[in-house]
């Protein structure tokens, strides 16, 4: 049975080879942190408290929604001068819609895109058409539906929108709950329901049917939108996220390299919370945060 | 039964899991000191090397681990399993620490960035250690495996001792074994081959 299961995928096209380099760098992230850097000494601490990836950007959420205006891609030569510091994977954020920034940080050569709602969208029908690309990307998403469609567009990852820049978790794990209850029943579903499932969710059959069989998303969920803490990490790790985005959380905190090893100690030790006790020692002043509830910009609301 | 202990601080340990236990292995995952007890073999899976190695030294697994990989236990590291396996790494961070075990220089991400990852058949050497040696053609049929290369070592030169059971383009050493340990720079795990499983669990079975 093995045998013949692995003669099949022997036969591995270019197109699905393509996609399973993409999924694969999901795959290589999976139980690790990735930081929101602004600058290269930045990049070179998170690398030092061991991340798996940067996010290279001018302006952390937190900042972002301080400022207001438009939010735009990074200046490449930002983004390059992050990529010539550190060996890890560096990312980074095109708006919604936006090929023609994608274009380009493909050109740069980053090692995936995030096609971020914590940007100004630039399209409010589309999303970028992943799938013409060789670089995967990552997308957020606040349900399974939303989800889907990303995966169908060609995201190689997605992760929950959270409520970027205000250090509370509440976001976050609402998306992701919400994400993990659906696939549950999903997975219970008879084979009737499906066709149903995929109206109400707007999503395809065919990927409803891939979680039914599978019982989880087809690329690597990891969440994002609010971590601050080691605590936080671990909590949404136990939610089912298989790895953490953190933003503001760390270098808008009192001790950045700490508070940064910290939450990578604790994303890999997530159930030993004797581990997590030990790295929530004396961390210093976290970043002060809003109540996601209080904030008149709902990032999250962006995307469709 | 065998038991098998997958290095689970970060990477890609479900792709792992997934097919030692469709090959009827008992999956562990190991995090802590506890974990190493009663293992047939273990697994390194892909991953950031930099971030296992911090976290290897933090948890207190590193020396145990180095220990029983070099008393002789069946080990089998993909990608950032073999950086780490391996006796020297080119362009590693300055603190970067590895068990050096396998004989062999390794140069990180020496394929390139992800821009430039692929798929690709690999081309199995005879192994001359009694298996039946395979050669690869341009015959699909004669293919046993295709691996992904994702931000891929590049194994730049092996020592004695190693044996070269597999190649890409004719020249480029991508599977290798010395003793009990066999390194991968690819990951089988991705394209879900089980053929370099099936031989690394051989060598656990035999003990």
């Amino acid at each position: 049975m093995e045998q013949s299961n692995s003669d099949q995928n022997l036969l591995i096209n270019k197109s699905q080879g393509d996609y399973l380099v993409k999924v694969g760098l999901a795959e290589m992230l999976k139980g690790g942190v990735i930081m929101d850097v602004v600058n290269a000494d930045q990049a070179k601490i998170a690398e030092d408290a061991g991340a798996v990836a940067v996010m290279a950007l001018e302006r952390v959420p937190a900042d972002i929604r301080r400022d207001g205006g438009v939010a735009r891609m990074s200046d490449p030569t930002l983004i390059e001068e992050i990529m010539s510091v550190v060996t890890i994977p560096v990312m980074a954020k095109a708006r919604i819609g936006h090929f023609g920034e994608a274009q380009i940080l493909e050109a740069i050569g980053v090692d995936f895109i995030d096609e971020s709602e914590v940007l100004t969208p630039a399209d409010e029908a589309y999303h970028i058409d992943k799938l013409k690309f060789k670089v995967p990307f990552v997308c957020g998403a606040t349900n399974l539906g939303e989800a889907l469609r990303r995966i169908q567009e060609g995201a190689a990852m997605i992760r929950s929108k959270g409520e970027a820049g205000t250090g509370d978790i509440v976001e976050a794990v609402r998306h992701l709950r919400s994400i993990t209850t659906d696939i549950k029943a999903i997975s219970m579903a008879a084979d009737e329901e499906l066709s149903v499932w995929a109206k109400n969710l707007g999503a395809s059959y065919d990927l409803i049917r891939v979680v039914k069989e599978s019982k989880k998303l087809p690329v690597p969920l990891f969440c994002a939108g609010g971590i601050a803490t080691p605590a936080d990490a671990s909590l949404v790790m136990q939610l089912g996220a298989e790895a953490c985005f953190v933003g503001s959380g760390i270098f808008k905190s009192g001790d950045p390299s700490k508070r940064a090893r910290a939450i990578v100690e604790a994303t890999a030790h997530y159930n030993e919370p004797d581990v997590v006790l030990k790295v929530s020692r004396d961390l210093g002043e976290p970043m002060v945060g809003i109540s996601a509830k209080d904030t008149s910009i709902k990032l999250a609301e962006r995307g469709w | 039964m065998f038991n098998i202990g997958v290095l689970a601080l970060q990477g890609d340990v479900d792709a792992h899991i997934d097919i030692l236990e469709l090959l009827g292995a008992r999956v562990c995952k190991i995090t802590k000191l506890s974990d190493l007890h009663g293992l047939d073999g273990i697994v390194i899976p892909g991953g950031e090397s930099t971030t296992f190695s911090m976290l290897l030294e933090s948890s207190g697994l590193f020396e145990p681990i180095k220990k029983i990989v070099s008393d002789g236990i069946p080990t089998l590291g993909t990608c950032a399993g073999l950086i780490l396996l391996s006796t020297k790494v080119l362009d590693g961070r300055s603190d970067q620490k590895s068990f050096g075990l396998l004989n062999a220089v390794v140069k990180r991400n020496g394929f390139g960035r992800q821009i430039s990852s692929f798929v690709d058949k690999i081309e199995l050497q005879d192994s001359n250690n009694g298996e039946e040696a395979t050669y690869i053609n341009e015959e699909y049929q004669t293919v046993k495996v295709t691996g992904a290369f994702i931000r891929a070592p590049k194994i730049v030169s092996v020592g004695p001792g190693v044996q070269v059971l597999g190649t890409i383009l004719q020249k480029e050493i991508v599977y290798v074994r010395e003793k009990n340990i066999f390194a991968t720079s690819f990951h089988p795990e991705i394209t879900r081959n089980t053929f370099i499983h099936e031989k690394f669990l051989d060598a656990a079975k035999k003990g």
